[in-house]
């Protein structure tokens, strides 16, 4: 923490470089890229190997003391912990609202980063929130797809888990800007992103149901995050699928054979 | 993202709310004639506060017993859920060759399988913490799209959004969207992938066999 309120964020030659490569791509990938069909797994064996691999890390390394959080941590301090990465999380939201041309939501969050970083503690409370200031939350990953760069093919990474290549993509960009990274001393960084990372895996425990309900688990995750990221880059408004727009046929079969048989 | 408030609507807006609810639904009613018209979005609350009410009611061990918790909400659930139509869009383009048979043993494994998750994470809602954004659609059109935010326990925002279309039997919900993730897709996907090397019997079956593992499965804490 002490270097990351310090530290200016300051682009070194290869992160330039990164971004230009970015912008050169993206001005070279053309238009279609959000609403693209939807494209089969072209990396599927060897998604399925890692997703395989994660499955097993996670079942023996991370649930467990995951588990263990959500029992031992009263939920009000486990509240703060989240505000607190939540914030830290601020400058990046704030940057690719501007990058997206989202003016007014990156200044809202700019005003929420400076409430919330002062009179919320350094983030550990959310009067922002309190007071109806909602977040945008937006990353490098949506703001590539907002530019016109098509999403690549589904990626499966070793430990963070789901991701298309647009999103890796994105995700390398924005590294740079997490203050953790920036941390000097090597053990507090190391206890900060274990830390991070029990509280992200705590949150998706609820979502385990669902995955439990699944045919097929690599399926249903990749499908999920698919869709939500889908939902995320059009800001929870994503056009609808067009197959959810076919007519009901067993409906139309019997107006057609005029018989009222309600079942 | 439109800007809701966390606040449960006083009573002077819930009054405001049904006055004004009442008297679209008369105007609405004028016009189709004799059919039993609502709201979709005041169904949605409505429904939604009966089924959150009734497991407030029926806290007790409800955790520990995932079957008679889908028993609530299924009592309230189905008399408002088109399987039948959420089947077709599930199966895709096998819905075509099935037997009616094979059709209505798919649709009820379905809702089946969406009664137990959407059951399982009401557990983790209150009843003062669902709050229906404002309709922004056409209400005379016979698909609509009704959004929700609910307020977990954990204190955090989900959104929760249904589609539903008219029917002869009123509004029906037909896909559940939790998260910007919607049910329906999620299955359509997932039975395709199935299906690639696998027939509807052998699909069924294990749908089937799945639910009965599936009920016996820990329920989350």
């Amino acid at each position: 923490m002490r270097c990351a309120q310090n530290s200016r964020v300051r682009l070194s030659t290869l992160e330039a470089a990164i971004w230009f490569s970015l912008v050169a791509l993206s001005g070279c990938a053309g238009v279609p890229s959000v609403d693209q069909e939807y494209e089969p797994d072209r990396l599927e064996n060897m998604n399925r190997g890692i997703y395989q691999f994660n499955d097993a890390m996670d079942r023996a390394l991370i649930k467990p003391p995951a588990k263990a959080y959500r029992r031992i941590v009263p939920a009000p301090v486990a509240r703060r912990v989240r505000n607190f990465f939540t914030n830290l999380a601020a400058p990046v939201d704030i940057i690719n609202n501007m990058l997206q041309g989202k003016f007014k939501p990156g200044f809202s969050d700019f005003g929420r980063f400076l409430f919330n970083s002062t009179v919320g503690l350094a983030g550990l409370f959310d009067p922002a929130g309190k007071i109806g200031m909602e977040r945008h939350p937006e990353d490098f990953g949506q703001t590539l797809a907002v530019w016109g760069v098509g999403q690549g093919p589904y990626i499966v990474l070793p430990f963070f888990g789901a991701n298309t290549l647009r999103d890796t993509v994105g995700w390398i960009v924005g590294l740079p800007l997490d203050p953790l990274i920036r941390l000097d001393d090597n053990s507090s960084r190391l206890g900060l992103f274990a830390l991070k990372a029990i509280t992200i895996r705590v949150s998706l425990l609820p979502a385990e149901r669902a995955l439990e309900e699944s045919l097929d688990p690599y399926v249903f995750l990749r499908e999920a995050y698919l869709q939500r990221r889908r939902y995320e880059i059009y800001d929870g408004d994503p056009p609808q699928e067009s197959f959810l727009e076919e007519e009901y046929i067993d409906e139309l079969d019997r107006k057609s054979e005029s018989i009222v048989a309600p079942r | 993202m439109t800007r809701i408030s966390h606040l449960p609507a006083s009573n002077r807006n819930r009054a405001a709310l049904i006055s004004s609810t009442f008297l679209a639904g008369l105007l609405v009613c004028a016009q189709l004639a004799a059919e039993p018209v609502e709201r979709p979005d005041v169904l949605i609350e409505i429904t939604a506060h009966k089924i959150l009410e009734a497991l407030g009611a029926r806290c007790h061990g409800l955790s520990q017993n995932p079957a008679s918790l889908a028993d609530i909400v299924d009592e309230f659930l189905l008399p408002h859920f088109d399987t039948g139509y959420a089947g077709q869009l599930a199966l895709g383009k096998h819905w075509r060759s099935a037997t009616p048979q094979q059709r209505r043993q798919f649709e009820d494994a379905l809702y089946q399988s969406i009664l137990r998750t959407y059951a399982a994470g009401l557990l983790d809602f209150t009843a003062d913490s669902l709050t229906v954004l404002p309709f922004k659609g056409d209400v005379t059109a016979s698909r609509v799209l009704v959004r929700t935010k609910v307020l977990l326990s954990s204190g955090t925002t989900v959104p929760v959004n249904y589609r539903l279309r008219m029917t002869s039997d009123g509004w029906k919900v037909y896909d559940i969207i939790i998260e910007g993730i919607s049910y329906i897709t999620n299955y359509r996907r997932s039975v395709a992938a199935e299906l690639a090397n696998s027939d509807l019997n052998s699909l069924i079956e294990r749908l089937n066999r799945h639910a009965d593992t599936a009920i016996s499965v820990e329920a989350p804490e």
